[in-house]
């Protein structure tokens, strides 16, 4: 039987609702998406990304798709690797965000190689086998299917191609869950209200994550998806995973 | 093929170096063509003596370090540090254990001991073209005068241990000695089967 109903947070609302929720969210914090990132992680989430592109071991003139790019962290980096003879394909299904995104790649003189496309994950308009690589880096936690994402992910990939997820994770330090736990749920929601005016969506952002299938789940729906050779690995703590499969 | 056991995650040690190793064959693209050609099979090099065994996937991309190890693999190839490490840097695939696809372990082996990394263009970015190129020739020099230094300190070495302190016997005298030993054996065995048959002739 299909559920009718689906996480937005800790609150469960209509699966054809969670989209323009999840959009009026991105649409709130755009402006300061950046920002608030750093203010967020402390900086590390620029550690966080490197280290899922340089997992992605991309070759100058493949084709990635950066999904759910937002304000095109991973594009800026992946842009140099692909050369001028590949392409990015930064892809959000948020408009604001994409428009931060393009402003962003082309003020860093990052142009001749990306294309930008405002795109849903779990109906991605590619033909089957046509990338070399997809990251979605801290995104999939918002789509309202996440399995039907990374079929999508696996169906677009090229055979040896492979797909990386960065995301928020589950924290496998024991010390450090009620830290992190009064981090989200009392710190961040301020920051949000003081810096982006927006302690909701900050909240928002908290409970999501504490929602998203832990490592070991995510892995499972990796595989659910088609994919092989699949790992995670845990930075910080576990606090964020990078997952990795590929098309066999 | 075989996947990773979905209940462990990778160490963050071994994904250094496999990013290390990626960054690597980045600069040679011949290489990833010859790994890109091995796509989808799995290697395990192992070294008893340590307990370390190292399993990883060569792709286009470089090589995925597998960890957990999967239950199969397609290759294994066991042997010393030594044995290994000879193998890589061209001295074929004697004295390693092999067990499963030989042409795989073969074909791994060639493509990684033909690869020729381009250094200049991994440091041309922080240095520059001008000095890079300028670093480039002085390394050169500096390895080729240690070469040298190094052959010149060898055969000078070998030449006072044989004749100077005669510790060490020279190849000819060794082969002259091996020969020597041999054509003993091979007396002793026509002896003792001539003495078998007097024997014999006796009863």
């Amino acid at each position: 039987m299909e559920h009718d109903t689906t996480d937005f947070g800790f609150s469960e609302v209509p699966v054809a609702d969670k989209a323009r929720r999840v959009r009026q969210v991105f649409d709130s914090v755009a402006p300061r998406y950046d920002l608030m990132n750093d203010l967020m992680s402390l900086g590390l989430h620029r550690v966080w990304k490197r280290f899922a592109v340089e997992l992605a071991a991309v070759q100058r003139g493949e084709q990635v798709l950066d999904l759910a790019g937002g304000t095109g962290d991973l594009a800026r980096l992946l842009a140099p690797r692909v050369g001028p003879s590949g392409r990015v394909l930064l892809a959000d299904i948020n408009g604001a965000m994409l428009a931060r995104g393009r402003d962003r790649l082309l003020d860093a003189g990052i142009a001749a190689n990306v294309d930008y496309l405002q795109v849903d994950a779990e109906h991605l308009p590619f033909a089957d086998q046509s990338l070399n690589c997809v990251v979605i880096g801290f995104g999939l936690r918002n789509v309202t299917d996440k399995q039907a994402a990374l079929t999508q992910m696996h169906r677009v990939l090229k055979p040896g191609g492979r797909a990386l997820v960065l995301e928020f994770s589950q924290p496998v330090l024991a010390p450090l869950k009620p830290l992190y736990d009064a981090y989200s749920f009392r710190i961040l929601p301020r920051i949000g209200r003081l810096v982006a005016g927006d302690a909701d969506s900050y909240r928002y952002l908290a409970e999501s994550i504490r929602r998203h299938p832990d490592q070991d789940t995510l892995l499972g729906m990796l595989h659910t998806a088609g994919f092989g050779r699949c790992q995670y690995f845990n930075l910080t703590g576990g606090i964020v995973a990078v997952h990795r499969g590929y098309r066999l | 093929m075989t996947d990773a056991r979905p209940n462990a995650a990778t160490g963050l040690p071994l994904a250094a170096l496999e990013i290390a190793l990626n960054r690597l064959l980045a600069l040679d693209p011949l290489t990833l063509e010859r790994l890109a050609a091995l796509d989808g099979r799995v290697i395990q090099l192992d070294v008893p003596a340590l307990r370390l065994q190292f399993t990883f996937a060569p792709s286009g991309s470089g090589l995925q370090w597998l960890s957990p190890a999967p239950d199969t693999v397609d290759v294994r190839i066991s042997g010393s540090v030594a044995d290994l490490l000879r193998a890589l840097a061209g001295g074929g695939l004697e004295g390693l254990q092999i067990e499963g696809d030989k042409h795989l372990a073969s074909a791994f082996a060639s493509a990684l001991r033909e690869a020729r990394i381009d250094w200049p263009e991994l440091l041309a970015p922080w240095l520059g073209d001008v000095a890079t190129q300028r670093a480039a020739q002085a390394l050169a020099a500096v390895t080729g005068a240690l070469r040298e230094g190094a052959e010149s300190l060898l055969r000078s070495g070998a030449e006072f241990l044989q004749y100077e302190q005669p510790v060490l016997v020279s190849a000819a005298e060794w082969d002259s000695f091996r020969a020597e030993v041999r054509d003993l054996h091979e007396a002793v065995g026509a002896l003792e089967r001539r003495i078998a048959l007097l024997a014999l002739r006796r009863q």
